[in-house]
């Protein structure tokens, strides 16, 4: 609040003065040069155009401009009350031609160009239009047609009378209105407080629209007193809060930090135009003040402190146009308003100050006649705790902002330092995990290092009977489950007469065992495996792709032979075990090749056996590496392919 | 009415500065007294809503500075007022002797408007200065009703401000029935500018 505060009053205070230097109020529209000056640099210029023997005048001018000044502006406003008398007189006389001609015609277009001057008042009708969506159409076409003729009553008497003649015509408008809210049936059936929106829209509606017109009217010398009135606040720069008896503490930041939003709204109430406008920001100021009191006296304030408090933020605001302002909230703003309620009294309270600032004497601050005189010369200048609480407040803030930013910082700081390590603690982890991880896929890979050699040798008998594929196999587990009773008993009988004909080795408990497994698998065929592998563990798939093989041979093969079904029911019973606990399958592996070496022997006696024997070692080597390969990648589907490949790799070496 | 309030009226309180106006005014408003306790709540301008013979009476409170240097300027403030309690401070002579002064200044600033004294601070009765009877007299000589009060001790404060409330209420009925009287026009006014303006857009 207060950074954003504090630039908007510096701006007030040093760029929105008369470049002139002359201390007033400079403006934008006058090349940033107050009014007066700007008046003298046009009539200059003029001068400079005409040049001559006006040079030696203008001269003189230059040179007493600042003594002269005052000269020259009563000057100045005197021709400026001439060109508006002129003007009221050609508007008279448009109006008196506007009644002969077609009056309502040229009112319209009056309204047109009243209407499209002021987007403000499209802005006011929508933040009315929760009001009258409310209402009936009636209502606001009612509404709209009491603005019409009140601007046209007020038009009409902005020529003729003087302010205060308008200011009644204003006043007798809005008690117009609301007696006829009160009386019209149209209005029957809104509630007070509806009634009481509607006469605050009409109100800010109408004063928005008029007020070029009626603010600070050339007919008065309203902006005479508003130049007097700066310039004495300007005089009186030297009182402070000690002065006025006031209890401002003002080296409290909290407590600057109020003055300053206390000034910024009073200084805000020149921006508004609706007379309601005015006084919100004068009632947000007061509030503020009495903030600030509160803070400064520790307890409630009372009108006793308040009123000196005001006095003090007006001296240090300076508002621009503050008496027309002032002027224009009384003439034209709702007379109930200000008698009552919290804008009336504020605002009373503030006319009270600027009253007492007006009239202000030696005896008001309670300080000799001397030193008063001395301090509004300019002889003496007073040590204002105002302004070094300023400066000090200033190096506070600072002081507090960089404080924040170094806090603020320091959070970021810690939090970072934080995360790093948090990082650093996961990455730990992660490395003991990994190591972890892969000593125990180590842990478990010698295990499965011996079954990789039982494909080999299913490899080196495959190719030697390739057609011998086991379909025989599904049949012999089949029974056992009790699924397919018919044929799956034929195969039982002859799975039990395998491996009492095939392996003596092989130990009874392992059929018995594997049996509703192998079964499954049987029955499913080649897909099964495949399911498996996916679902296993790595270790387990290199004894399952041994089966792998068998089968996919098999299939190939469409003759029966004993002593590759052996093997195969065998993986198969050694997979189903493995997927069921790991130590079964431990037992299993030396087994199985048990199982495949005795059928390879027994029941292979093809002239490719010898061959088999021969290059045994050196073709496992082999198939052992190409076969790693698939398994490791965890590659389920090309599994199958990647078997396949094998065997045939397997099988044209074996040809070599 | 669909108001939560049939009358509005604003009231002044004004004395010299330190005679417990603000005090009066709290105690009245919030019911709360801050003589040597700090609380949060602001003096500015109050209101509260009582009821006098069945009808409902909002009060607007305003609260002046008593400070000497403001005497000239307060005359803004009296602009609608429909009633002014002057305060005095009972332990001391001269807010009493300042009374005089206010009311002359009343007088001054608005032609017809109901008024009632007030001494505060009463519960202290040995720095007890301005005797009773002695502000009764003057009470009685000035025409207006007397009341000592203890914002502290919260003593008469709500039977005088009912009081002026009720002084209040009966002349503005007073003034009504003169009115009703005088004029029926009323019908006319409304009226009136209804018929005029035909035009809009």
């Amino acid at each position: 609040m207060y950074s954003k505060k504090n630039p908007s009053l510096r701006i007030n205070e040093a760029d929105l003065k008369c470049k002139n230097g002359c201390g007033y109020y400079g403006n934008e529209e006058w090349e940033g040069l107050c009014s007066k000056c700007h008046h003298e640099h046009l009539q200059r210029e003029r001068l400079k155009k005409t040049g001559g023997h006006s040079g030696l005048h203008h001269g003189e001018r230059d040179g007493d401009k600042h003594t002269k000044s005052a000269v020259g502006f009563s000057k100045f406003e005197e021709k400026k009350r001439q060109q508006a008398e002129k003007k009221t007189k050609l508007l008279k006389l448009s109006v008196f031609r506007k009644s002969s001609n077609s009056k309502d015609l040229i009112r319209s277009e009056q309204f047109q160009e009243l209407y499209s001057a002021t987007p403000e008042l499209e802005k006011l009708k929508q933040d009315y239009q929760d009001l009258f969506s409310s209402v009936s159409q009636s209502v606001e076409r009612d509404v709209l047609k009491s603005i019409n003729s009140f601007n046209v009553n007020v038009l009409k008497n902005a020529d003729i009378g003087t302010i205060d003649e308008l200011s009644e015509v204003v006043q007798n408008l809005y008690q117009v209105f609301a007696k006829r809210m009160e009386a019209s049936i149209i209005y029957t059936d809104l509630s007070q407080e509806k009634k009481e929106m509607l006469l605050d829209f009409v109100e800010k509606y109408v004063m928005t629209g008029l007020y070029r017109i009626l603010f600070c009217p050339p007919s008065t010398t309203d902006e005479d007193k508003d130049l007097s009135l700066q310039n004495r606040i300007r005089q009186l720069n030297w009182v402070n809060a000690q002065h006025l008896d006031c209890s401002i503490n003002e080296t409290q930041s909290e407590v600057c930090d109020l003055v300053y939003t206390a000034i910024a709204d009073i200084i805000g109430m020149d921006s508004a135009k609706a007379p309601q406008d005015k006084l919100s920001c004068i009632v947000r100021c007061c509030r503020n003040i009495f903030l600030l009191l509160q803070q400064s006296v520790g307890g409630p304030a009372s009108a006793d402190e308040f009123l000196p408090a005001l006095i003090f933020i007006v001296l240090k605001a300076n508002p621009a146009r503050l008496k027309s302002n002032i002027n224009y909230i009384t003439r034209f703003c709702n007379a109930s308003r200000l008698m009552s309620g919290e804008g009336g009294y504020y605002f009373t309270n503030l006319c009270c100050a600027v009253s007492f600032i007006e009239n202000l004497t030696a005896e008001s601050l309670n300080m000799p006649v001397e030193e008063f005189e001395q301090y509004m010369s300019g002889e003496v200048i007073p040590t204002s705790t105002w302004e070094s609480a300023l400066m000090m407040c200033e190096g506070m803030h600072l002081m507090y902002e960089q404080l924040a930013t170094l806090d603020d910082l320091h959070n970021r700081y810690t939090r970072f330092g934080e995360g790093a390590l948090a990082l650093k603690e996961e990455m730990q982890k992660f490395k003991i995990d990994i190591a972890d991880e892969v000593a125990a896929v180590l842990a478990r890979t010698p295990l499965t290092i011996q079954p990789r050699k039982t494909p080999t040798d299913i490899d080196s008998e495959n190719p030697t009977c390739e057609s011998l594929p086991p379909p025989i196999v599904p049949q012999i587990v089949a029974p056992q489950i009790g699924l397919e009773p018919d044929s799956v008993k034929k195969t039982e009988s002859a799975e039990d007469s395998q491996p009492n004909i095939t392996a003596a080795a092989l130990p009874h408990d392992y059929l018995s065992l594997s049996s509703p497994l192998v079964f499954s698998h049987s029955l499913d065929e080649l897909t099964t495996p495949d399911d498996i592998f996916g679902a296993q563990a790595l270790s387990f798939v290199q004894g399952l792709t041994s089966i792998n093989y068998d089968i996919d041979l098999s299939d190939l093969s469409a003759d029966n032979s004993y002593a590759e079904d052996v093997p195969a029911a065998d993986g198969h019973k050694s997979s189903a075990m493995l997927s069921l606990e790991v130590k079964p399958a431990e037992e299993l592996t030396p087994s199985l090749l048990d199982n495949t070496e005795s059928p390879t022997g027994d029941l292979l006696p093809s002239p490719i056996k010898p061959l088999c024997t021969g290059e045994y070692q050196g073709f496992a080597a082999q198939g052992w590496q190409i076969h790693s390969i698939p398994c490791e990648t965890g590659d389920t589907p090309s599994l199958n392919s990647d078997a396949c490949g094998n065997v045939d790799s397997a099988s044209s070496q074996f040809q070599t | 009415m669909a108001r939560e309030y049939d009358h509005l009226f604003k009231l002044l309180i004004i004395g010299d500065s330190g005679v417990g106006k603000s005090s009066l005014l709290l105690r009245f408003a919030d019911n709360t007294f801050s003589g040597s306790y700090i609380t949060t709540i602001g003096v500015d301008f109050k209101i509260r809503t009582i009821e006098i013979e069945g009808e409902k009476v909002k009060l607007q409170i305003w609260d002046t500075a008593g400070q000497e240097r403001f005497r000239t300027i307060t005359s803004t403030y009296y602009r609608g007022t429909h009633g002014v309690i002057v305060v005095y401070d009972v332990t001391s002579g001269d807010s009493f002797a300042n009374v005089k002064r206010w009311l002359h200044e009343i007088e001054q600033n608005c032609d017809v408007v109901n008024r009632i004294l007030v001494g505060n601070k009463n519960d202290a009765p040995d720095r007890k200065v301005v005797l009773t009877e002695d502000a009764q007299r003057f009470a009685d000589q000035m025409g207006i009703q007397l009341f000592e009060t203890s914002a502290k001790d919260n003593i008469n404060v709500e039977e005088m401000f009912m009081a002026i409330t009720r002084q209040v209420l009966r002349t503005k009925k007073e003034r009504k029935e003169r009115q009703a009287i005088q004029n029926n026009d009323t019908v006319n006014l409304r009226k009136g500018p209804k018929q005029n303006k035909r035009k809009c857009c």
